[in-house]
Protein backbone atom coordinates (compact mmCIF):
# COMPACT_ATOMS: atom_id res chain seq x y z
CA UNK A 1 0.00 0.00 0.00
CA UNK A 2 1.47 3.08 -0.93
CA UNK A 3 0.73 6.67 1.06
CA UNK A 4 -2.12 6.39 2.71
CA UNK A 5 -4.74 7.59 5.19
CA UNK A 6 -4.27 4.22 7.17
CA UNK A 7 -1.90 4.22 9.47
CA UNK A 8 -1.04 0.55 10.04
CA UNK A 9 0.87 -0.88 12.92
CA UNK A 10 1.38 -4.23 11.52
CA UNK A 11 3.21 -6.16 13.79
CA UNK A 12 5.49 -4.94 17.26
CA UNK A 13 8.84 -4.93 15.23
CA UNK A 14 7.28 -2.68 12.37
CA UNK A 15 5.42 -0.84 14.58
CA UNK A 16 6.98 3.40 14.88
CA UNK A 17 7.82 3.80 18.34
CA UNK A 18 4.94 7.08 18.05
CA UNK A 19 1.39 7.88 19.53
CA UNK A 20 -0.08 6.47 16.22
CA UNK A 21 1.04 2.88 17.59
CA UNK A 22 -1.14 3.14 20.78
CA UNK A 23 -3.89 4.18 18.75
CA UNK A 24 -3.60 1.09 16.74
CA UNK A 25 -3.25 -1.35 19.88
CA UNK A 26 -6.16 0.25 21.43
CA UNK A 27 -7.72 -1.19 17.99
CA UNK A 28 -6.33 -4.03 17.99
CA UNK A 29 -7.41 -4.86 21.50
CA UNK A 30 -11.23 -4.51 20.30
CA UNK A 31 -10.62 -6.75 17.69
CA UNK A 32 -9.08 -9.37 19.73
CA UNK A 33 -11.47 -9.61 22.94
CA UNK A 34 -14.46 -8.56 21.08
CA UNK A 35 -13.95 -10.42 17.66
CA UNK A 36 -12.33 -13.46 15.92
CA UNK A 37 -13.73 -17.51 15.38
CA UNK A 38 -14.89 -18.71 18.38
CA UNK A 39 -13.86 -22.07 17.60
CA UNK A 40 -15.13 -24.07 21.15
CA UNK A 41 -11.91 -24.44 22.29
CA UNK A 42 -11.38 -22.80 25.73
CA UNK A 43 -10.57 -19.02 26.24
CA UNK A 44 -8.43 -18.35 28.95
CA UNK A 45 -7.38 -15.01 29.81
CA UNK A 46 -5.92 -13.89 32.86
CA UNK A 47 -7.20 -10.81 34.09
CA UNK A 48 -6.76 -8.11 31.58
CA UNK A 49 -3.56 -6.17 31.90
CA UNK A 50 -4.25 -3.38 29.52
CA UNK A 51 -3.43 -0.43 31.66
CA UNK A 52 -0.89 0.18 28.64
CA UNK A 53 -3.68 1.34 26.20
CA UNK A 54 -5.55 3.81 28.93
CA UNK A 55 -3.79 6.44 27.36
CA UNK A 56 -5.34 9.90 26.27
CA UNK A 57 -6.80 9.09 22.90
CA UNK A 58 -8.16 12.74 22.84
CA UNK A 59 -4.87 13.73 22.10
CA UNK A 60 -3.49 10.93 20.38
CA UNK A 61 -5.95 10.86 17.56
CA UNK A 62 -5.41 14.18 16.40
CA UNK A 63 -1.59 13.37 16.10
CA UNK A 64 -2.13 10.73 14.44
CA UNK A 65 -0.45 10.95 11.25
CA UNK A 66 -2.40 10.03 8.02
CA UNK A 67 0.19 9.29 5.14
CA UNK A 68 2.07 6.42 6.73
CA UNK A 69 1.12 2.96 4.58
CA UNK A 70 3.40 0.27 5.64
CA UNK A 71 1.77 -2.93 3.60
CA UNK B 1 -1.82 -26.62 25.81
CA UNK B 2 -2.80 -25.63 21.80
CA UNK B 3 -3.30 -21.99 21.26
CA UNK B 4 -4.82 -21.22 18.08
CA UNK B 5 -4.23 -18.46 15.93
CA UNK B 6 -6.76 -19.17 13.36
CA UNK B 7 -8.00 -21.17 10.62
CA UNK B 8 -7.30 -20.89 6.81
CA UNK B 9 -7.10 -23.06 3.52
CA UNK B 10 -5.43 -25.62 2.52
CA UNK B 11 -1.36 -24.70 2.84
CA UNK B 12 0.60 -25.33 -0.08
CA UNK B 13 4.12 -24.54 2.23
CA UNK B 14 4.98 -24.71 5.40
CA UNK B 15 4.27 -21.59 7.75
CA UNK B 16 7.09 -19.59 9.04
CA UNK B 17 6.89 -17.34 11.87
CA UNK B 18 6.54 -17.54 15.83
CA UNK B 19 3.98 -17.51 17.71
CA UNK B 20 3.16 -16.11 21.66
CA UNK B 21 6.47 -17.04 24.41
CA UNK B 22 8.61 -17.33 20.87
CA UNK B 23 6.87 -20.73 19.88
CA UNK B 24 7.48 -21.76 16.36
CA UNK B 25 4.19 -21.76 14.38
CA UNK B 26 2.64 -24.91 13.31
CA UNK B 27 -0.24 -26.35 11.55
CA UNK B 28 -2.79 -28.97 10.84
CA UNK B 29 -4.88 -29.94 8.04
CA UNK B 30 -8.25 -30.92 8.37
CA UNK B 31 -9.75 -31.76 5.19
CA UNK B 32 -10.03 -28.32 3.17
CA UNK B 33 -9.24 -26.57 6.25
CA UNK B 34 -5.55 -25.74 8.13
CA UNK B 35 -5.45 -24.73 11.63
CA UNK B 36 -2.39 -22.60 12.65
CA UNK B 37 -1.51 -22.86 16.26
CA UNK B 38 1.39 -23.16 18.63
CA UNK B 39 1.98 -25.66 21.41
CA UNK B 40 2.91 -24.52 25.12
CA UNK B 41 3.86 -26.47 28.61
CA UNK B 42 1.84 -23.56 29.99
CA UNK B 43 1.04 -20.08 28.57
CA UNK B 44 -0.16 -17.51 30.82
CA UNK B 45 -2.40 -15.85 27.97
CA UNK B 46 -2.72 -11.97 29.00
CA UNK B 47 -4.39 -9.24 27.29
CA UNK B 48 -1.22 -7.68 27.26
CA UNK B 49 0.41 -5.53 24.30
CA UNK B 50 3.20 -7.55 23.70
CA UNK B 51 0.71 -11.01 23.99
CA UNK B 52 -1.59 -9.23 21.78
CA UNK B 53 1.29 -8.43 19.43
CA UNK B 54 2.34 -11.17 18.90
CA UNK B 55 -1.07 -12.98 18.49
CA UNK B 56 -1.06 -10.60 15.70
CA UNK B 57 2.29 -11.04 13.96
CA UNK B 58 0.85 -14.84 13.36
CA UNK B 59 -2.49 -13.95 12.05
CA UNK B 60 -0.67 -11.78 10.11
CA UNK B 61 1.96 -14.35 8.89
CA UNK B 62 -0.78 -16.39 7.50
CA UNK B 63 -2.66 -13.60 6.02
CA UNK B 64 0.30 -12.61 3.46
CA UNK B 65 -0.15 -15.65 2.20
CA UNK B 66 -3.95 -16.32 2.03
CA UNK B 67 -7.23 -15.32 3.61
CA UNK B 68 -7.39 -16.45 7.18
CA UNK B 69 -9.95 -16.42 10.04
CA UNK B 70 -8.23 -15.00 13.05
CA UNK B 71 -9.56 -16.94 16.27
CA UNK B 72 -10.96 -14.85 19.44
CA UNK B 73 -7.72 -14.06 21.75
CA UNK B 74 -6.64 -16.28 24.03
CA UNK B 75 -8.52 -19.67 22.52
CA UNK B 76 -6.51 -23.18 23.60
CA UNK B 77 -7.67 -26.59 23.19
CA UNK B 78 -6.16 -29.43 25.28
CA UNK B 79 -4.61 -31.59 22.63
CA UNK B 80 -4.52 -31.64 18.62
CA UNK B 81 -7.51 -34.27 19.01
CA UNK B 82 -9.65 -31.06 20.69
CA UNK B 83 -8.84 -28.93 18.18
CA UNK B 84 -9.32 -31.27 14.80
CA UNK B 85 -12.86 -31.97 16.30
CA UNK B 86 -13.90 -28.55 16.49
CA UNK B 87 -12.31 -27.78 13.41
CA UNK B 88 -14.41 -30.95 11.64
CA UNK B 89 -17.34 -29.97 13.78
CA UNK B 90 -17.69 -26.47 12.30
CA UNK B 91 -16.11 -27.24 8.80
CA UNK B 92 -19.28 -25.99 6.72
CA UNK B 93 -19.48 -22.42 8.53
CA UNK B 94 -15.82 -22.15 8.17
CA UNK B 95 -15.36 -22.67 4.50
CA UNK B 96 -18.68 -20.79 4.19
CA UNK B 97 -17.09 -17.49 6.36
CA UNK B 98 -13.29 -18.14 4.47
CA UNK B 99 -15.15 -17.71 1.19
CA UNK B 100 -16.56 -14.44 2.35
CA UNK B 101 -13.66 -12.38 3.61
CA UNK B 102 -11.21 -14.11 0.82
CA UNK B 103 -9.63 -11.14 -0.45
CA UNK B 104 -10.56 -8.69 1.91
CA UNK B 105 -9.33 -6.83 4.72
CA UNK B 106 -10.52 -4.90 7.74
CA UNK B 107 -9.77 -1.27 8.70
CA UNK B 108 -10.66 0.78 11.86
CA UNK B 109 -12.17 3.73 11.68
CA UNK B 110 -11.99 5.43 15.44
CA UNK B 111 -13.72 8.80 16.67
CA UNK B 112 -12.45 10.57 18.88
CA UNK B 113 -14.02 11.25 21.78
CA UNK B 114 -15.31 14.83 22.45
CA UNK B 115 -15.69 14.79 25.91
CA UNK B 116 -16.11 18.05 27.79
CA UNK B 117 -13.83 20.58 27.28
CA UNK B 118 -11.00 20.87 29.61
CA UNK B 119 -11.31 23.00 32.47
CA UNK B 120 -15.05 23.15 31.92
CA UNK B 121 -16.22 21.41 35.26
CA UNK B 122 -19.91 20.65 35.36
CA UNK B 123 -21.81 22.69 38.06
CA UNK B 124 -22.94 19.53 39.57
CA UNK B 125 -24.26 16.03 39.12
CA UNK B 126 -26.99 16.69 36.63
CA UNK B 127 -25.21 18.60 34.54
CA UNK B 128 -22.33 16.54 33.83
CA UNK B 129 -24.79 13.26 33.31
CA UNK B 130 -26.54 15.72 31.08
CA UNK B 131 -22.84 16.51 29.31
CA UNK B 132 -22.11 12.96 29.30
CA UNK B 133 -25.54 11.91 27.32
CA UNK B 134 -24.93 14.84 25.03
CA UNK B 135 -21.37 13.72 24.03
CA UNK B 136 -22.68 10.27 23.91
CA UNK B 137 -25.19 11.39 21.08
CA UNK B 138 -22.89 13.76 19.20
CA UNK B 139 -20.54 10.56 18.80
CA UNK B 140 -23.38 8.34 17.87
CA UNK B 141 -24.62 11.10 15.26
CA UNK B 142 -21.07 10.86 13.90
CA UNK B 143 -20.77 7.48 13.83
CA UNK B 144 -23.42 7.10 11.51
CA UNK B 145 -22.21 9.56 9.29
CA UNK B 146 -19.16 8.01 9.49
CA UNK B 147 -20.84 4.92 8.72
CA UNK B 148 -23.06 6.60 5.93
CA UNK B 149 -20.08 8.25 3.87
CA UNK B 150 -17.80 5.27 4.06
CA UNK B 151 -20.00 2.41 3.26
CA UNK B 152 -19.95 2.53 -0.57
CA UNK B 153 -16.00 2.10 -0.42
CA UNK B 154 -16.49 -1.26 1.89
CA UNK B 155 -18.10 -5.22 1.30
CA UNK B 156 -19.60 -4.91 5.09
CA UNK B 157 -19.20 -2.45 8.43
CA UNK B 158 -20.11 -2.95 11.99
CA UNK B 159 -19.69 -0.65 14.97
CA UNK B 160 -17.05 -1.86 17.27
CA UNK B 161 -17.61 -2.38 21.58
CA UNK B 162 -14.63 -1.11 22.86
CA UNK B 163 -12.91 -3.64 24.94
CA UNK B 164 -9.83 -1.13 25.94
CA UNK B 165 -12.16 1.00 28.39
CA UNK B 166 -11.68 3.72 25.75
CA UNK B 167 -14.71 6.49 24.93
CA UNK B 168 -14.46 6.76 21.19
CA UNK B 169 -16.36 4.86 18.97
CA UNK B 170 -15.00 2.58 16.39
CA UNK B 171 -16.25 1.00 13.13
CA UNK B 172 -14.64 -1.81 11.41
CA UNK B 173 -14.90 -1.70 7.55
CA UNK B 174 -14.26 -5.10 5.64
CA UNK B 175 -12.78 -3.85 2.52
CA UNK B 176 -11.52 -5.30 -0.59
CA UNK B 177 -7.90 -5.82 -0.34
CA UNK B 178 -7.62 -3.68 -3.75
CA UNK B 179 -9.52 -0.91 -2.06
CA UNK B 180 -7.57 0.30 0.77
CA UNK B 181 -6.43 2.79 -0.32
CA UNK B 182 -9.43 4.60 -1.52
CA UNK B 183 -11.13 4.11 1.35
CA UNK B 184 -8.26 5.71 3.27
CA UNK B 185 -8.83 8.83 1.03
CA UNK B 186 -12.18 8.89 1.94
CA UNK B 187 -11.13 8.75 5.58
CA UNK B 188 -8.90 11.90 5.03
CA UNK B 189 -11.83 13.89 3.02
CA UNK B 190 -13.65 13.20 5.85
CA UNK B 191 -11.38 14.42 8.30
CA UNK B 192 -11.50 17.67 6.24
CA UNK B 193 -15.20 17.64 5.82
CA UNK B 194 -15.62 17.88 10.07
CA UNK B 195 -11.89 19.23 11.30
CA UNK B 196 -13.64 19.40 14.69
CA UNK B 197 -13.55 15.32 14.77
CA UNK B 198 -10.32 13.58 15.15
CA UNK B 199 -10.86 10.39 12.88
CA UNK B 200 -7.98 7.47 12.99
CA UNK B 201 -8.11 4.88 10.16
CA UNK B 202 -5.86 1.60 11.38
CA UNK B 203 -5.22 -1.77 9.42
CA UNK B 204 -5.36 -3.55 7.25
CA UNK B 205 -6.11 -5.63 9.78
CA UNK B 206 -7.55 -9.81 9.60
CA UNK B 207 -11.21 -9.53 9.70
CA UNK B 208 -11.83 -10.15 13.50
CA UNK B 209 -15.22 -8.16 12.97
CA UNK B 210 -16.47 -10.09 10.67
CA UNK B 211 -16.10 -13.90 11.11
CA UNK B 212 -17.07 -13.93 15.21
CA UNK B 213 -20.02 -16.04 14.14
CA UNK B 214 -18.60 -18.44 11.95
CA UNK B 215 -19.33 -21.40 14.23
CA UNK B 216 -22.06 -22.48 16.36
CA UNK B 217 -19.92 -22.11 19.47
CA UNK B 218 -21.07 -19.76 22.16
CA UNK B 219 -18.57 -16.78 22.57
Amino acid sequence: MSAAAVTHMSSRSEAPRHSGRDVALVDLIDRLLAGGVVLGGEIILAAADIDLVRVDLRALISSVPVGRGTR
Amino acid sequence: MIYLYGITGRMTDAIDGIGLDVTPLQTEEVGALTAVYSTHKQLPVRADADLCWAHEAAVEAVMRRQAVLPARFGTTFPDLDELRSALLRDAEPLHKSLTEIDGCVELAVRINPLGCADGELAANGQEYLQDRLSEQRRREALAKSTLACLQEFAVASCLAASQSGQQSVSISYLVKTGGVERFSRAVGRLQKRWPEFGLSCTGPWAPYSFVANSTGAAA
